[in-house]
């Protein structure tokens, strides 16, 4: 079986919104977009590639997937990330896009816990990656899809913006691994107990 | 200090009557993950011979009613012997645990007086309101988050929203046998510079 791994950058205060720029996501009024790159170092970034080498393939809600798609086909920096995500697999759930143009994306339509676990089901290695995609990864979790995380835990807050754990049930998990990096980024796995 | 889940719950940790306020359902979140090593932390933290403590109301009356007084553990002897400044807006003196006293009125200037009286600095735990208003004021110079493995879905946080941005400089990051990871912070930013 091929777990649900929801990957996603943090704050202390569990804020999830725009980490990667300004202009990534404003909803709400978020003024702090971009909060993660002065956190960016050389082993964040080995982090993230060792990270990005387990994934098989991709589950992108609506909104995340439009940023991805507008900017990864183009990237001229991270070009080992940009050339995984626009390879492999990406599943997107929206009941409002229609079309999904970024190579080898598929527009997801059906039963959100019957579609997943058909892909959980597919043989082969690797993980289903969930990135960014808050109000989807919150979806997968009430429907108790997510086999694990990963918390890229950065060490500010921010005080507002849109948080990971929203709207979610009670869920235990287990610790697997701890790293940091020079910057302070806390990177904690956790997978559901068996 | 401060006990948080995943989602950053940090009411009643402890146990299922310590503050139910809301109806919250999960009091004693953090009991099942207590280990030697968590215990040997907190052992040596409070085995030293001076130090103070800093709480809101609520967990003060919360830590007198459960630990004033008791022999059966390396912790009250030295929550009874140090120092406890209580702010709260309502308690009246005298408090009901020796070597209290009350902050009013303005917390936030007294703390910076009494700071520099404490070298030895203060040990904050629980307390969410005095929490916000330390860092509102910039007063809060150490953060030691043990985060629990679980998310409660519900719940008082501890960084509530609405409330001030701060960065910090990680210090420590451990993990003890139960899954919880006892990361250290210090106020600034990770590259040194000015807060």
């Amino acid at each position: 079986m091929r777990p649900v791994v929801v990957s996603t950058f943090v704050t202390l205060d569990g804020v999830m919104q725009a980490p990667g720029g300004g202009e990534e996501d404003t909803e709400g009024g978020f003024p702090h977009g971009g909060w993660q790159m002065p956190l960016f170092d050389e082993e964040f970034g080995r982090l993230v590639d060792e990270e990005y080498g387990t994934i098989a393939g991709f589950l992108f809600g609506r909104k995340t997937y439009e940023i991805f798609a507008d900017y990864w086909p183009n990237a001229t920096e991270d070009l080992e990330i940009a050339k995984i995500l626009n390879t492999l697999p990406k599943y997107v759930w929206s009941r409002t896009l229609e079309r999904a143009e970024w190579h080898n994306s598929h527009l997801m339509r059906g039963d959100l816990v019957e579609e997943v676990t058909r892909l959980k089901e597919q043989p082969g290695e690797g993980i289903l990656a969930v990135v960014g995609s808050g109000r989807f990864a919150q979806s997968l979790m009430r429907h108790n899809l997510v086999d694990g995380y990963t918390l890229w835990v950065h060490p500010l807050v921010l005080g507002s913006g849109k948080r990971l754990f929203e709207d979610v049930p009670r869920m235990d998990l287990a610790l697997t691994d701890v790293r940091r990096t020079p910057k302070g980024v806390v990177v904690l796995r956790y997978r559901r107990p068996a | 200090m401060e006990f948080v889940t995943l989602d950053g719950v940090m009411q009643a940790p402890g146990r299922p009557d310590e503050d139910p306020r809301d109806g919250f359902p999960y009091g004693g979140w953090a009991a099942p993950y207590d280990s030697p090593e968590q215990f040997r932390m907190a052992s040596e933290g409070m085995g030293q011979p001076s130090g103070a403590m800093l709480l809101g109301r609520r967990t003060y009356l919360d830590f007198f009613h459960v630990w004033h007084g008791r022999t059966d553990n390396p912790f009250s002897e030295w929550m009874d012997r140090v120092p406890k400044y209580v702010a709260s807006t309502t308690l009246e003196e005298p408090l009901p645990w020796q070597h209290s006293t009350l902050l009013r009125g303005d917390v936030a200037g007294t703390l910076k007086r009494i700071k520099a009286e404490e070298p030895a600095g203060m040990l904050m735990m629980g307390s969410g309101v005095l929490f916000r208003t330390l860092l509102e004021h910039d007063l809060l110079d150490r953060l030691v988050l043990l985060t629990y493995p679980l998310v409660l879905g519900t719940g008082r946080r501890l960084f509530a929203e609405g409330g001030p941005p701060a960065t910090f400089r990680l210090l420590d990051a451990q993990q003890t046998s139960t899954g919880v990871v006892i990361a250290t912070y210090e106020r600034g930013t990770a590259t040194g510079g000015d807060r």
